[in-house]
């Protein structure tokens, strides 16, 4: 099978390895030279900074998703930053629409209809597993975020939460089991 | 759906998380390709550890943005909370002000000095608890420690006049004059501020100690500044 999701994307750069990994300073970085020109087109675009906020974070998540789904390869940082802007300008644009607001709004001159299509039912999927993610518990969930989102080894795990390695090993099977099961729920 | 053993779960995970050799991995895809099921469990966790990631990345962003823009929306209204207690406490304190006229520049200094109390610390100053954290430096008169905590916030707000007075008063009770002014000058700049008398005080005091008579004859007190008669007093002193 050749599944998007098992193939490891080219790194075509350091910024971009580290923004798969979701480095802390790499997201600050990115967060604060992007996130002034996205609010600036939501806010003269008729959204308040509350919605940049929601857009600018949705983008760049799908965008963290596309790039780890190999469909997207940044080029360098400011390519991923220009990426981001552009799925945050969709976005909004989507939910002006949806809301049905009246539109006032242009689109700007780098609207690549193609690239609309890359906000696509993988985050919707996504979008639907969070919510599930949401239902398990906090000791499930702090279990969870430290070994796939912190890559903290089992060791470090344990030592933080008072329990030896294999014990972690063992919660962390039977949560993500729990999840899977919650999931198989939902879609039934 | 097929149930999944510890031992299944484990192998799947290191497919997906990239830790296999490259052997075991060749093996694995072959089974992939021949097993449908197996195909498709995969996919779900795959997509279950995106899911967790995802979330994760949600709470990292949410983090990064208080950090980063934060402080200067919430932290607004304790400040200006923080204004109007001032301009109370220089209301009600400096009314008991009470002097005696000397005649040279420091001795009248001396008699003038001053040292800002600070604003009362409360219990659950969550928002602007580095603010407080450093408050509480400056009451045990640890001023350096607190100048260099405000130093950080200021960098967020350069213009927040309760940093910039308490910075200078810091600066002011250490008798680094030179370093209080900058801090002091941009209170007086901003026409607002419920400092601003506190500020030209201090600054007037600054010129005292210095014995600058020149400079400290030069200050024309702000008019409805609480400390307009010592200022003038002051001034009469040395010009006498």
């Amino acid at each position: 099978m050749q599944s998007n999701q098992n193939k490891i994307p080219p790194i075509s750069d350091k910024v971009t390895g580290r923004f798969l990994e979701h480095d802390r300073a790499t997201l600050i970085e990115i967060y604060s030279k992007n996130y002034p020109s996205v609010e600036a087109y939501i806010i003269q675009n008729s959204g308040s900074s509350d919605d940049a906020k929601d857009i600018f974070q949705e983008a760049i998540t799908a965008a963290w998703l596309n790039a780890k789904g190999g469909k997207f390869t940044p080029q360098d940082e400011s390519s991923l930053g220009g990426y981001i802007y552009r799925i945050a300008k969709f976005k909004w644009l989507d939910r002006v629409k949806s809301k049905s607001y009246k539109s006032t709004m242009r689109l700007a001159e780098d609207y690549d209809p193609a690239e609309e299509v890359e906000v696509d039912e993988s985050e919707n999927r996504l979008n639907q597993l969070r919510t599930i993610y949401a239902q398990l518990g906090e000791k499930c969930q702090n279990i969870l975020n430290r070994f796939y989102y912190a890559k903290m080894s089992l060791d470090e795990i344990g030592n933080e939460l008072g329990f030896d390695a294999a014990t972690v090993k063992t919660q962390k099977y039977r949560c993500m089991k729990k999840l899977r099961d919650l999931n198989s729920e939902n879609n039934a | 759906m097929r149930e999944l053993s510890e031992k299944d779960f484990e192998r799947i995970e290191r497919f997906i998380l990239g830790d296999m050799s490259a052997e075991e991995r060749q093996s694995f895809q072959k089974e992939m390709e021949a097993d449908k099921e197996l195909r498709e469990t995969v996919l779900e966790q795959s997509d279950l550890i995106k899911s967790v990631e995802a979330e994760g990345l949600k709470a990292e962003l949410e983090s990064i943005h208080s950090e980063l823009y934060d402080s200067n929306q919430k932290k607004k209204s304790p400040f200006l909370f923080l204004s109007i207690a001032a301009s109370i406490a220089v209301l009600l304190g400096f009314s008991f002000w009470y002097f005696n006229l000397e005649d040279s520049s420091s001795e009248l200094y001396a008699e003038y000095s001053y040292t800002d109390p600070g604003l009362p610390v409360p219990m659950s100053a969550t928002d602007s608890y580095d603010f407080y954290d450093a408050m509480v430096d400056y009451k045990t008169e640890d001023y350096q420690t607190a100048i260099n905590k405000w130093i950080i916030l200021l960098e967020a707000e350069p213009q927040n006049d309760t940093l910039n007075y308490y910075i200078g008063a810091s600066y002011f009770n250490m008798e680094h004059f030179d370093e209080a002014k900058p801090f002091l000058n941009n209170i007086l700049n901003s026409e607002e501020s419920a400092f601003v008398y506190k500020a030209q005080y201090i600054l007037f005091l600054s010129a005292l100690k210095r014995g600058n008579t020149e400079e400290a004859l030069n200050f024309k007190p702000l008019n409805d500044s609480p400390f307009k008669a010592e200022i003038r007093a002051a001034q009469e002193s040395i010009g006498s």
